[in-house]
């Protein structure tokens, strides 16, 4: 039960960062490595997806 | 030797050394349909890897996003974001398609409707719908690199005649060698063109500006309202955003190449681990805005097509000729790959599901991989005379091939996924979704800011739903799906 939760929020957590997220944090400030928020934004969830995937994987094999 | 004698020289020594590599990679080539069309089932991780992730990489992203970098607002981070969605989707259904299709011994995406619905008609069906749509999908290939083409040829060449040739090449090296050929040639141009774009994404900022953070800083003075979305139901605004990320991440899987790549996996396990990293390909669409945005500030107010090859114009006229031949060559791999691995998915289908199943020819053997042949030359045609005579709405057919190809997405899903699913509700949902996707093309209606090929996927999903709910479920359309171990 808490495993399919965790599993279900793995999932979820980065899809509705990358489609509710941009709508949310417009705007140039504030910028990180000269990158307006909602394109580092986006390359932070793009970092995160596989290890939230992964971890996802794991849970599976148990 | 002349500027442009130099960069299509180095464009064609690419092309036709990848070529070279692919067919010596390959070495013996069998007449086994399996071996043609799926390389055998056998694929590892890496081949699978560029062959899928090969998919986010073509001419469009080579030009398109740039241009849309160039002139368009903050929707255009939608291009950054979808793949990765894709890529999640892709995780949870690709491995069930993939037991299904494998337990099956299924050849083509048109064989998974036919199969798990039950009818090879309906398969037919499939066949030939998505005949249409990779066609139109390969016009836009071949339309991008007519614009590369031209620029690397610095106008003195007649640009057209170079595509002809080029596709003609692809043809016949996707008629020779098959979709191992293909994930073999896809190394080469992932690494040619993940090089060039990252080398031009931080070259360009660098030389004019010092790095990239400070050419954003530049963009963003000048233009700062483009990093916020529009209002809800603006053009291009929020729910456009939704939408089309909604839209473009179901639907990415969903046409016959992708859906032959998945089948061609040696393991589930192989399946599961590619769509776990292949988000971090999408961090290779960055420098690509970087370029487009670069382009913006040195050579401002170009407007359509122009805008989609403004770095490529900045190089022209600022950068060593060797440069942006390699460029240039990386971009018409980009076209010219995705173009082949479209044909074959077509040419496969075709001869799978209409001249096999329902006209009985060419069912197996060395006969089913000639006809495979065959129908590559075939739709190869028909796209080049598409290419050449259909002028008037090329923008309208572009939409369409994308939004026509996304139907398949809710036959494909619920089929994995839902043991209710059969077949006249999803053919109904399909149907329903063309037409709505053909309509809303001809006649756009602005319906609450959404993407009419959302505003199409809803209908199909909605009336497939409701009536697979309406039917009871019969017997034997179920029998196919309760027989798969994993379902």
């Amino acid at each position: 039960m808490l495993v399919t939760l965790v599993r279900t929020a793995l999932v979820a957590t980065p899809i509705f960062a990358l489609v509710v997220g941009p709508l949310l944090i417009g705007g140039t400030e504030p910028r990180v490595l000269g990158m307006p928020p909602i394109m580092w934004w986006i390359l932070v969830w793009v970092v995160l997806t596989p290890p939230c995937l992964l971890g996802v994987e794991r849970l599976r094999r148990r | 030797m002349s500027n442009a004698a130099v960069s299509l020289g180095i464009v064609a020594a690419v092309v036709l050394g990848t070529i070279a590599f692919a067919l010596i990679a390959v070495r013996r080539i069998g007449n086994d349909p399996a071996q043609f069309i799926l390389g055998g089932r056998s694929f590892g991780a890496v081949l699978l890897w560029v062959l899928m992730g090969g998919e986010i990489y073509t001419t469009f992203t080579f030009l398109g996003i740039a241009g849309w970098a160039y002139g368009r607002g903050a929707e255009s981070y939608y291009l950054l974001a979808y793949g990765v969605l894709a890529y999640i989707a892709g995780y949870l259904y690709l491995p069930r398609l993939w037991r299904f299709a494998t337990d099956r011994q299924l050849l083509t995406m048109a064989d998974f409707f036919a199969a798990r619905y039950g009818s090879p008609g309906f398969g037919a069906m499939v066949a030939l719908l998505s005949t249409v749509v990779e066609a139109l999908a390969i016009l836009v290939y071949l339309t991008g690199l007519q614009l590369l083409l031209s620029i690397a040829g610095f106008g003195s060449i007649d640009a057209r005649q170079a595509v002809l040739l080029a596709f003609v090449a692809v043809t016949i090296f996707v008629f020779t060698a098959g979709l191992r050929g293909m994930a073999w040639a896809s190394i080469m141009k992932d690494a040619l063109m993940i090089g060039s774009v990252a080398a031009v994404g931080f070259v360009l900022p660098i030389v004019y500006f010092g790095s990239p953070a400070a050419m954003l800083a530049h963009v963003i003075a000048i233009r700062p309202h483009d990093f916020v979305l529009g209002a809800w139901t603006a053009p291009s605004g929020k729910m456009w955003f939704i939408s089309t990320m909604l839209l473009t991440g179901t639907g990415f899987f969903t046409g016959p190449a992708a859906v032959a790549a998945t089948y061609a996996a040696k393991s589930e396990e192989t399946v599961r681990r590619n769509a776990i990293f292949l988000p971090l390909y999408a961090l290779m669409i960055v420098p690509v805005f970087f370029a487009g945005y670069t382009a913006s500030l040195i050579l401002p107010g170009l407007h359509g097509t122009e805008s989609d090859t403004a770095y490529l114009r900045v190089l022209q006229a600022h950068f060593p000729v060797a440069f942006l031949g390699i460029v240039c060559a990386g971009g018409v791999l980009s076209g010219l790959l995705p173009s082949a691995a479209r044909l074959l998915g077509a040419a496969s289908q075709l001869t799978k599901n209409v001249l096999g199943d329902m006209l009985h020819v060419a069912q197996a053997g060395p006969a089913q991989t000639w006809a495979t042949r065959i129908c590559i030359l075939v739709v190869a045609l028909g796209a080049l005379l598409l290419w050449l005579f259909v002028k008037a709405s090329l923008v309208d057919l572009l939409l369409f091939a994308y939004n026509g190809g996304t139907q398949f997405a809710p036959g494909i899903l619920l089929g994995v996924f839902w043991k209710r699913a059969t077949l006249w509700p999803i053919a109904a949902g399909l149907v329903a979704g063309e037409l709505c996707a053909l309509g809303l093309t001809v006649h756009p209606v602005p319906l609450a800011g959404l993407n009419p090929g959302f505003t199409a996927l809803a209908l199909n999903v909605t009336l497939a739903v409701s009536l697979c709910f309406a039917t009871r479920t019969t017997r034997s359309t179920t029998e196919a799906y309760a027989a798969t171990p994993s379902a």
